[in-house]
């Protein structure tokens, strides 16, 4: 008896060559695998490189110690300022007595008439003079990286004299020794731990989320193989080969393959490090060195990849027979158990409950509809070969290539049903993608984009308020419910809070609100009287997302009365304002105030306001609310924006948004694409032998083509209506919940449709075209 | 070197060998034949071990079949015998040479060592210069003389060969039979032929006729052939 070892050897060496003699197939599959590997590293980076981006702004906070506790030394006051859209951290230091250090913490301290800037910054003060008319000064040093986020982060540090420096400024002290609080007061904690553990998984679960269907065809693929090697493993197995030896060198070659695109995507992903760091649409950019994998979910991950291979190939080859002979002697076709229907059955049951009012909740909704989706996505799946079966015997009775066809249907539904299962599962998770992340086109009528700042501003809100208190959330919701409730605004408006939120970075609160100052003084800490001052502007980091209504208003001067007046009619908003007509007429418009300045002349009329899927107020400049409000934004020392550099930060903000969500889309498309190209081809080949046969036996080529094209498309089409009947029914779930949460979203009907729609014509494209270039005497010699 | 008693095989309800009882002596040539359907191919595959009778007992150079599990099985088809099909069955993705060494790369064999006797087997049947193509791109007749050289290269005690030129040319054929039943006088292999062709039963030691199951006494049964 030969040895255990050299017999494996013999084994690894038949698997070995099978790859290598296969080079195109193995290739294919080797590139599915990479791109695949890439796209589950990205998403096992997305975490770490957060919480280490997270480090960097814990560092880059100033140890502030409040004013009172000493009376020399070095203050210092953290604000930020906006240049052409890109954010400017800017500290403002004086020296006070004569004990203050030249540097702080590697940052050469600036002295009178210095600035020291960041790396970034210089090149800007070249290149823009009004930038180095804002920030005048010799340069005394550099800001070190320990300090930047990015490395294109703008990072000035200015000296002042003491009486210049803004309210609330505090002792720079060393690190540790406390920090400024919110009000003022002092706080030893670090801000380090800000990041939920829950955001931990989140990234990683929505790779998977959209990695899980490509895993299914990557299976698909190896479950073709599998099939394909029956002739194979009859001849080793006539030579001496056990049944065992036989599954292992399949089992061998899939995981040599696994093994090489595991391999080949990380080199992959680590070589697109700095590519993938430049990508993040994080402010100032990340370095390169800040883009780590979490490796104990990527080695998860990782090693799942062969190990899915390897189990679907196992799988696959149980409907293979291993014979010698290799004669399969079957005396009636396998039918797929009636149980598969069960989770479909199951998903309908629970989509249904979510129909209910015991199941509207915010968390309840939320879990009964991703319940639903995961039931559905299975179901249909699952239950795909049991539908196949039934159509496949029904169509026995039609002409002889629906005969042809029902035949391989009714035999073998299961094998028929694999390019489907996959493509369905696809189909869900792309019309999830479409529904969370709309901003991935950049059409300007885009209804999905606006639908997305609303889905995505509620979910993502659902994780800001998830690092506060959790008690703080509940009344910072609850006033904002107030706001919206109140009389006098509600009569005149739509209050909307707005999240811009880009991946990897702090969510941006976008709102401009404007409401009566007895409302405002209900909800919050502002003073009635400096309200009736004039405006009282509450600022996020504003901008206002292509599409919001506008509605200009003035407010009563006496401080009695709430109201507000309606200036002329309200108007939307263009989706790309730096092209727009109105855009272009707010270029002369003066800016002194971080809320929006437009003249009530140039407002269009005749835009119905509850159309609209967002308002926000603005207010006309007036002499005497422009000094009311320039003395509230020095007390709260808000920056002020121009509407040009609102909308720039708005527009860089979206763009890089849109630039890795489209990586992301062509990354799973390529996947996809090449997934489906391989699984039709693969499906294709394995019916050479019967056609073969009918060509042998005078069948004409046509119907041969036809025959095929049904047995390829009457499961890609029950797949496809299934899988588009159950994307369409859990987003109108979603949006649904949505909306009782005050949230606007549309449901991607024209997305979903359009996905189906290249979801179903793939398949059916790839089988033509592949018999158009198959010649009658190609099939005829073919080997196999 | 086959001791079989009372072989029986079905498929489900039909009953395809019904007591087939026979011997095969150490390089001896015996041909089956008989018509399309008798059992013939069934008889074969149940003497070597692909298949497992549904009654009566095989014995392969004195080892019953019967009983053997499946590993046990593959290890006896892998040392004592050579087998040659209709259409060659081969692995397609591998070179001749690599395909004539598998079997010997199971008995033990290093695969410098295996190939070196692979190419002298090739050799022998006269297609040493393919010995580097994929069997994929062989004709049939080569592909044929390639698993002669398989099934020869270990020196087993039986091979046995199912229409083996079923699927050739006349010329190509005769070559084929005529390597398979050089080698196996030359090793003192017992060769156990499947065939429909008069020609080729011809040139065996002896021929058995199937017919309906059984072992059809009216052809010259049991007679060695004169040549």
């Amino acid at each position: 008896m030969i040895p255990r070892a050299r017999r494996l050897g013999l084994v690894l060496w038949l698997a070995w060559r099978s790859a290598l003699t296969s080079p195109r197939d193995t290739a294919l599959r080797a590139v599915v695998g990479s791109l695949t590997v890439v796209a589950v590293l990205l998403g096992c980076a997305l975490t770490p490189t957060a919480l280490n981006r997270s480090d960097r702004i814990a560092d880059a906070q100033l140890p502030l110690l409040p004013a009172t506790v000493q009376d020399r030394g070095l203050m210092a006051s953290q604000t930020h300022d906006y240049f052409d859209g890109e954010p400017i951290e800017v500290v403002t230091v004086a020296q006070v007595g004569g004990s203050a250090p030249s540097t702080f913490e590697g940052v050469p301290v600036p002295g009178p008439g210095e600035v020291t800037v960041s790396p970034q910054l210089a090149e800007d003060r070249e290149t823009f003079a009004e930038l180095a008319l804002r920030y005048p000064g010799e340069i005394a040093g550099y800001v070190p990286s320990s300090f930047l986020l990015g490395p294109h982060s703008r990072v000035v540090w200015r000296a002042v004299t003491p009486e210049d420096m803004p309210a609330g400024s505090g002792w720079l002290n060393d690190r540790g020794s406390g920090w400024l609080d919110d009000r003022g007061g002092s706080r030893n904690e670090d801000v380090r731990s800000s990041v939920p553990d829950a955001l931990s998984y989140a990234y990683p679960v929505l790779a998977l989320g959209f990695v899980l269907p490509l895993l299914a065809l990557v299976a698909v693929l190896a479950s073709l193989g599998a099939s394909r090697r029956e002739r194979r493993l009859a001849a080793l197995r006539l030579v001496g080969l056990s049944d065992g030896d036989a599954k292992r060198s399949v089992a061998l070659e899939e995981a040599v393959t696994s093994v090489f695109g595991v391999v080949v995507g990380t080199g992959i992903f680590f070589g697109a490090v700095p590519l993938v760091s430049s990508a993040l649409p994080a402010q100032g950019g990340v370095w390169a060195e800040d883009v780590t994998v979490s490796w104990p979910a990527a080695a998860l991950f990782l090693g799942s990849l062969p190990l899915v291979s390897v189990v679907i190939s196992q799988m696959g080859l149980r409907s293979v027979t291993t014979s010698a002979l290799s004669v399969e002697r079957r005396s009636s076709s396998r039918r797929p158990g009636n149980w598969r229907l069960l989770p479909l059955a199951l998903g309908l049951v629970v989509l249904g409950l979510s129909l209910l009012p015991a199941f509207q909740g915010p968390v309840v909704g939320s879990a009964t509809l991703f319940a639903a989706t995961a039931l559905l996505s299975v179901g249909v799946t699952a239950g795909l070969p049991v539908l196949v079966r039934a159509l496949g015997v029904r169509m026995r009775h039609g002409s002889l290539s629906a005969l042809l066809a029902a035949a391989k249907l009714e035999a073998d539904p299961a094998k028929s049903s694999r390019v489907a299962a996959g493509l369905t599962m696809l189909l869900i998770a792309s019309g999830f993608m479409l529904l969370f992340f709309p901003m991935i086109s950049e059409s300007d009528s885009d209804d999905f984009r606006v639908a997305g700042d609303r889905l995505g501003a509620t979910t993502l809100f659902g994780f800001q308020a998830m690092e506060a208190n959790r008690a703080e959330a509940v009344a910072r919701q609850d006033a904002w419910g107030t706001v919206e409730r109140s009389p006098a605004v509600r009569a005149a408006l739509q209050v909307r809070q707005v999240l811009v939120s880009p991946v990897g970075n702090q969510n941006r609160q976008v709102s401009i609100l404007t409401v009566g100052c007895t409302d405002l003084a209900l909800i919050a800490d502002v003073a009635a009287e400096d309200c009736a001052k004039g405006l009282v502007t509450r600022t996020g980091m504003s901008a206002l997302p292509g599409g919001s209504a506008v509605q200009a208003v003035r407010e009563s001067d006496s401080p009695d009365d709430a109201r507000l007046e309606s200036l002329g009619a309200p108007f939307e908003l263009p989706t790309r304002p730096v092209e727009s007509d109105v855009v272009a007429a707010l270029e002369g418009v003066a800016n002194t105030g971080a809320e929006i300045v437009v003249p009530t002349e140039i407002l269009p009329e005749g835009v119905p306001l509850a159309e609209l899927p967002a308002t926000t107020l603005i207010s006309p400049r007036t002499g005497a609310l422009e000094t009311a409000r320039t003395e509230l934004l020095t007390r709260l020392n808000v920056a002020s924006l121009t509407f040009d550099e609102q909308f720039r930060i708005s527009t860089l903000s979206t763009r890089q948004y849109q630039s890795i969500l489209w990586l992301a889309s062509l990354l799973v498309v390529a996947i996809a694409g090449l997934a489906t190209m391989v699984a039709t081809h693969e499906m294709v080949r394995s019916t050479r032998p019967e056609r073969r046969l009918l060509a042998v036996g005078g069948v004409r080529r046509r119907v041969q083509e036809r025959a095929l094209t049904i047995q390829t498309m009457v499961p890609v089409s029950l797949g496809v209506v299934g899988g588009t009947l159950a994307t369409l029914a859990i987003a109108h779930g979603f949006v649904g919940l949505l909306a009782d949460q005050g949230g606007v979203a549309l449901v991607p009907v024209s997305g979903v449709l359009i996905t189906a729609a290249v979801a179903w014509a793939a398949p059916a494209m790839g089988t033509v075209l592949i018999l158009r270039t198959e010649s009658q005497r190609e099939l005829l010699q073919s080997p196999e | 070197m086959i001791e079989a008693r009372d072989v029986a095989f079905s498929y489900g309800d039909a009953e395809i060998l019904r007591g087939v009882s026979l011997d095969v002596n150490p390089g001896e040539v015996v041909a089956l034949v008989g018509p399309s359907g008798s059992g013939k191919s069934t008889l074969l595959y149940c003497l070597g071990g692909i298949l497992r009778p549904s009654g009566g007992s095989v014995a392969i150079d004195g080892v019953d079949l019967s009983g053997m599990s499946d590993d046990d099985l593959t290890v006896l088809r892998a040392d004592k015998c050579g087998y040659v099909l209709q259409f060659g069955r081969l692995v397609g993705e591998l070179s001749a040479l690599e395909n004539a060494s598998i079997p010997l790369r199971l008995t033990g064999l290093s695969r410098k060592q295996a190939e070196r006797k692979a190419a002298d087997a090739l050799a022998e049947v006269g297609v040493e210069h393919l010995a580097r193509r994929k069997t994929a791109s062989l004709s049939g007749g080569e592909q044929q003389r390639v698993a002669v050289a398989r099934a020869m290269v270990h020196r087993p005690k039986v091979v046995f060969a199912d229409e083996p030129t079923g699927a050739l040319d006349s010329a190509n054929g005769r070559l084929v039979m005529e390597c398979l039943t050089t080698l196996a006088k030359a090793n003192d292999t017992a060769l156990l032929v499947v065939t429909h062709d008069e020609g080729i039963a011809g040139r065996a030691d002896r021929r058995i006729g199937i017919r309906d199951g059984i072992v059809d006494t009216g052809v010259a049964a049991f007679q060695p052939v004169a040549r």
